[in-house]
């Protein structure tokens, strides 16, 4: 009968097919790519430009949005937790500098990751180590306004622009400064993300993680904000600990490229 | 006065499911499987006829170039050429091939992208199954011989599989809309159930088509995808051709892709399309067209909008 022969042969290649997929043997160091891309709720952000809606009748026009990533972490499927030199687990992202939010970790073992850990800011550890213990990202800091001064520490997180409210009819500047203060309040906070899907490192390819900074979220998060209650946070006891929280609610994987 | 009424009644159902049918093009990579069915009706002579035919295919899509609600758009225009055949093997079974060339274009707000190439070809085997009325005794009694009447309903059932002639860029993956792909890179299962009821006048065509979709070389997997259409034609007969204007609905739904076992997120989605067309039979070949429109969709997290589709083909009977 031709048919079955036909229905036989259609089946015989399906399987075979179904059934070549061989075990790989995993080993050498890769990179990953991480990706931060800053966003205002679903839209990609855009500096000065933009009027966004935040809280009641506030509207903000955003002209600076800079924060610390440190201490990555990745963590394997079978949960081995590989730690990035903490010498190089210093970075500053910049929405104005595109390159700045591409990191490159190198010399990661292969292995499919699956969750991924960053500080924001600067560790408590890190920063007892005195100015020298910083190497050369206390310079990278000053330059990029990263800090208020040796003593008073690093800034984390550094929102600008300018805003208007029913109150506030005209434009008028908002800054919010978010950081450690030098060792009596320790603001550096760690967040965790699962992946969507693994990050496959290996030899020679280097999987992309693209995290999303919801920047909505700083003055609509955890805590709310009213600008027209306080425009200027630098160091404060109480609010400085909110904005970090808020702060660390923002990310988002958004998806994984391998 | 009732019975007015009913003959309304019915006579507006009609319409209305005629307008709610509809067809044939896929907005996926995956234009295959029983299109080669649902490409001709198969009314009256084209029962068993073989034919070899021609196809073209305009698709055209609107995708998201990022991930964010005020990413720029990208359009997308597939142009798909295939040739097609169908020959009966005995009188209830049937083969039939597609081998498509596609050629898609992309157009970004500051660059464009082209790609072109064999696709995917597909290969089917065909059992048809045609309906009898039921013997009618009292007409045995009186007359000898007595012909099995058709009942006009007929099915067809296909199996066959989709070949990975059509080059599978693992680099094309990372782009929003995942059907902007020459082929799928894998072998894959297409299986189809289709019936056909033709009365004097009219008929309506079903089709329904799974595709079992393989892994690739990449360790990628579309989604499995369901496809369904339904045409309600009426038949204009004429002394040298016969015309079956037509109108109908189609749709797809695709499950998500996955690589390295892993689902990808946005990846799955459904598309509900109208369409309407015309089919000229000739003795000697058969030349049709059909616009398809999309109703409704949520294609890859609603970041893939299919926008219009249009066919022409051109069939000629190899057995006259």
């Amino acid at each position: 009968m031709k048919i079955t022969k036909y229905i036989a042969a259609c089946f015989i290649a399906l399987t075979i097919t179904a059934c070549s997929s061989e075990e790989e043997e995993i080993t050498g160091e890769g990179n990953v790519s991480l990706e931060f891309d800053n966003s205002y709720s679903t839209s990609d952000l855009l500096l000065t430009t933009t009027s966004y809606d935040a809280n009641e009748t506030e509207e903000v026009k955003i002209s600076k949005v800079k924060y610390i990533v440190s201490n990555i972490r990745l963590e394997d499927e079978d949960g081995v937790v590989f730690t990035y030199p903490k010498e190089d687990s210093y970075f500053i992202v910049t929405e104005e500098d595109g390159a700045s939010q591409f990191i490159n970790l190198t010399n990661v073992p292969a292995g499919n990751y699956t969750k991924i850990t960053f500080g924001i800011g600067v560790d408590k550890e890190k920063y007892l180590e005195g100015a020298t213990g910083q190497g050369d990202f206390l310079t990278l800091a000053q330059d990029a306004g990263m800090m208020w001064s040796w003593q008073a520490g690093y800034k984390f997180f550094v929102f600008e622009g300018v805003y208007t409210s029913d109150e506030t009819t005209t434009e008028t500047a908002f800054a919010f400064h978010m950081g450690s203060h030098g060792t009596a309040l320790d603001n550096y906070k760690e967040v965790t993300l699962d992946l969507t899907n693994s990050a496959r490192v290996r030899v020679d390819t280097t999987p992309e993680i693209h995290v999303v900074a919801d920047i909505s979220k700083v003055l609509a998060g955890t805590t709310s904000f009213l600008l027209d209650d306080a425009a200027q946070i630098h160091v404060d006891a109480v609010k400085s600990p909110q904005i970090s929280t808020n702060v660390n609610g923002m990310f988002t994987v958004d998806h994984v490229h391998n | 006065m009732m019975n007015v009424l009913q003959n309304f009644k019915i006579k507006k159902l009609i319409l209305v499911l005629g307008f709610i049918f509809i067809s044939q093009v896929s907005f996926s990579c995956d234009l295959c499987g029983c299109s080669t069915s649902s490409g001709s009706f198969g009314l009256g002579t084209l029962n068993n006829a073989s034919f070899v035919g021609f196809r073209y295919i305009y698709q055209s899509f609107e995708s998201k170039d990022g991930i964010f609600s005020n990413s720029p758009t990208s359009k997308e225009n597939f142009h798909t050429y295939q040739l097609w055949g169908r020959v009966p093997l005995t009188e209830k079974f049937y083969v039939s091939a597609i081998l498509p060339y596609q050629d898609l274009k992309r157009k970004y707000t500051d660059r464009a992208e082209n790609i072109n190439g064999f696709g995917d070809a597909t290969i089917m085997g065909w059992y048809k199954i045609k309906f009898y009325k039921k013997f009618d005794k009292e007409k045995a009694k009186l007359y000898t011989n007595v012909q099995k009447e058709p009942s006009g309903h007929s099915i067809e059932i296909g199996i066959g599989t989709k070949l990975p002639t059509g080059k599978f860029e693992q680099i094309l993956t990372d782009r929003v809309n995942p059907g902007f792909q020459l082929g799928t890179g894998s072998f894959d299962g297409v299986l189809c159930f289709a019936h056909s009821y033709g009365a004097d006048k009219f008929g309506v065509n079903t089709n329904l088509t799974y595709y079992l979709k393989g892994e690739n070389k990449n360790d990628y997997r579309f989604g499995n995808q369901f496809s369904y259409a339904s045409n309600f034609f009426y038949a204009i007969a004429k002394e040298k051709y016969m015309l079956l204007p037509f109108v109908g609905f189609n749709g797809n739904i695709y499950n998500k892709i996955e690589q390295y076992e892993e689902k990808i997120a946005k990846t799955d989605g459904t598309v509900f399309n109208g369409t309407v067309g015309a089919e000229i039979t000739t003795k000697d070949f058969i030349f049709g067209a059909n616009y398809t429109l999309p109703i409704s969709h949520n294609l890859f997290g609603g970041n893939v909008t299919p926008k219009q589709a249009l066919s022409i083909y051109l069939n000629f009977k190899l057995n006259k």
